[in-house]
């Protein structure tokens, strides 16, 4: 095994938790099972380490197979690392017939056509998700397999998830996704996060987002004075309102766990208790970023809580309804207006 | 509660000085908190003063103040300590180190590099911090380390420091104790927990005081987001960052950044209208708790008119711009 391989095997397994390696090289199919038994998993890191090498030599394993372990690994367990979105645009005649033979083919020949010494694997996974690993090199230098890029493409939608792309190789995977899925062109779908299936979810409306026709109604007690009932009903009733327009903004159920929402600001202050600075002509610049283990659950218990008032405003339904996580307000933009015309009463 | 004219947040010209400004801001909150939780509530000001020019390079050597800036320092409050000398500080710099030998040998985890490190502990006198001629100087406490089969030349790594320190404090307090007791009433401290244990134990044994977590809440880091901002007018702080922790379920968290020019015109215009301008005279200028509020109102309601989402339902948990941070839970930069 050259050096490339040993040290893309080493990186593996200091990376991978044991038990999920242990899974990971039975998924791989590369070792035999007397093989595979001979690796004892009880000890150190440096000693599996080690021990997979030996394994591997007598494979006559080469970068190439280490590389499509990466991706096994990868593939089983995606939420991790930084992902983002973008979406085809313009679709050819012949986009929604594509096939993955097809595609597999003309994103290969493109990309060795534009780049040399780029190594590329193309794996379909079991849920219609074409799965990319890219290993960057140049006229000059052998393929960084320790830097691979991975994009996750549906076919028949517009979607790609990206991970691990340096800038200087952007233009170029765009420009070969683009052709390769018969596209005139790609842009920043302004989604991103850590967990993959999250943002997938989010933007396939995989998740449930039904509208039940009951809801449930404070516990009723016993001794009620005739005061309280009055207020009870009328809180149950604020209650019930909001928690039916939480769900109709987020969605009910299950949501997808979305981590984090940036907004960009430049909007006039507007405050009728100030008027100095709603006087100003400039706006007031600011960035503001929510951020939970799943914002929308979390917005939308700020909803049904009174937290956020009701109904909710455009800029966090946004969220679940574009699909977005990264959003840019001005004064001067359409969308943004009409939403501040609903806010400011 | 009468207005007390107290804290003075020094105005500076360089950026070393700006830094300074910060940390007697800190400080001065912080160590008017430190006297005591209960007597707090009476203590609180109404209003405080705005910056005035001073130089304080030439109280707080360079190297001194190169210590306490840019790194982030967890506060508790003390009590005053007994018997407290400024000129035993070699012995007890002594005494500390037998002790940490002492409670290693009996197999108390401080392990800091491994087994094989010899710690030695220095106290020094942290001159320039003290504001009035009432404050006691503040004391550095530091440990440092050597690997033990270390050569004579290789430099020792300071693993943990601390310092216990006073600044315009109440003077009618500091007058109220017997001579007996020494009030530094803000410990700073930063390295391994170990460490911080071990110091604190020994001071409570050596001078019977207590220590307690101080905790900055939300009105003095609401103060720390305005007098800071107002910083924004001799030096450049960048950006005001809140971060606010709504009680949701999972918790939402919001960082809500204001860039540093906006903020300062929010300010200057709250300032402008506040009714309690007519109060200033020109030499004094002080700051009024209303019109903190109002600033924090402000960019609540701006906030509020985009997300319709009340801030004010959650916990504001830190602040930070370029001067410096503060935390809710007592840490401070």
């Amino acid at each position: 095994m050259d050096d490339s391989a040993k040290r893309l095997l080493q990186r593996l397994v200091r990376r991978i938790p044991t038990q999920m390696l242990r899974d990971t090289l039975d998924k791989w199919e590369r070792l035999t099972a007397k093989q595979r038994a001979f690796v004892d998993f009880t000890q150190s890191k440096w000693t599996i380490t080690q021990e997979l090498l030996a394994v591997c030599e007598e494979r006559e394993l080469n970068v190439k197979h280490i590389a499509e372990l990466e991706m096994i690994y990868v593939i089983g367990n995606p939420n991790q690392g930084m992902w983002h979105t973008f979406q085809l645009v313009d679709a050819e005649d012949d986009a929604h017939s594509l096939e993955l033979v097809q595609f597999k083919e003309q994103f290969k020949t493109h990309l060795s056509e534009l780049k040399r010494n780029v190594a590329v694997k193309i794996k379909k996974h079991t849920d219609e998700a074409v799965w990319i690993r890219i290993a960057w090199g140049d006229t000059f230098s052998r393929p960084n397999h320790l830097k691979a890029t991975y994009v996750v493409h549906y076919l028949q939608t517009p979607f790609v998830f990206v991970s691990g792309l340096l800038s200087k190789h952007k233009p170029l995977l765009l420009q070969v996704l683009t052709l390769s899925t018969r596209h005139q062109g790609i842009k920043d779908a302004n989604l991103s996060g850590q967990k993959l299936t999250a943002i997938r979810d989010l933007l396939m409306r995989q998740y449930q987002h039904v509208f039940p026709t009951k809801y449930p109604s404070p516990l009723a007690e016993r001794n009620r004075s005739v005061s309280n009932l009055h207020i009870e009903n009328e809180q149950a009733e604020a209650s019930a309102n909001r928690h039916r327009m939480a769900g109709e903004a987020f969605g009910n159920g299950m949501l997808p766990a979305l981590q984090s929402a940036v907004y960009k600001l430049e909007t006039k202050f507007r405050d009728l208790t100030n008027e100095t600075m709603t006087e100003r002509d400039k706006p007031l610049r600011c960035v503001v970023k929510f951020s939970s283990p799943n914002i929308l659950e979390s917005l939308r218990h700020c909803a049904s809580t009174g937290i956020a008032s009701t109904p909710v405003t455009p800029l966090l339904s946004s969220i679940p309804l574009k699909g977005r996580n990264y959003f840019v307000i001005t004064d001067n933009a359409p969308s943004a207006s009409s939403q501040m015309c609903q806010t400011q009463d | 509660v009468a207005k007390t004219p107290h804290g003075s947040v020094v105005k500076r010209r360089s950026k070393s000085q700006i830094y300074q400004q910060s940390i007697r801001s800190c400080f001065s909150v912080a160590s008017r908190l430190g006297l005591t939780p209960g007597q707090t509530k009476m203590r609180l000001n109404t209003s405080r003063k705005a910056p005035k020019s001073q130089n304080i390079t030439d109280k707080v050597t360079p190297e001194h103040l190169a210590l306490m800036i840019k790194t982030e320092w967890q506060l508790s409050y003390v009590t005053p300590l007994y018997q407290f000398r400024h000129t035993q500080l070699k012995s007890y710099a002594r005494q500390l180190s037998a002790f940490i030998a002492a409670e290693k040998q009996q197999g108390l985890a401080v392990e800091v590099g491994g087994q094989q490190n010899t710690f030695k502990v220095s106290f020094s006198v942290l001159e320039g911090l003290a504001e009035t001629n009432d404050d006691p100087e503040t004391v550095l406490i530091q440990v440092q380390s050597k690997p033990l089969f270390a050569r004579p030349d290789d430099p020792q790594k300071t693993v943990w420091s601390g310092w216990l320190s006073c600044i315009n404090s109440n003077p009618e307090y500091l007058r109220s104790l017997s001579k007996d007791f020494t009030c530094l009433p803000l410990f700073g401290c930063k390295g391994a927990e170990g460490f911080t244990s071990l110091v604190k134990d020994w001071l409570q044994r050596t001078f019977d005081c207590c220590f307690g977590l101080l905790e900055i809440s939300q009105t003095s880091l609401q103060w720390l987001a305005a007098l800071w901002t107002n910083c924004h007018m001799e030096s450049n702080v960048q950006s005001l960052k809140m971060h606010w922790a709504l009680p949701v379920v999972p918790p939402l968290h919001v960082t809500y950044t204001v860039s540093a020019d906006d903020a300062l015109d929010l300010w200057n215009s709250v300032r402008k209208n506040s009714p309690e301008k007519s109060k200033r005279t020109d030499e004094e200028e002080c700051v009024d708790i209303e019109e903190v509020t109002r600033f924090m109102q402000g960019l609540m309601s701006h906030f509020y008119r985009h997300f319709r989402v009340d801030l004010s339902a959650g916990d504001l948990t830190r602040v930070s711009t370029a001067l410096g941070s503060a935390k809710r839970s007592g840490r401070i930069k």
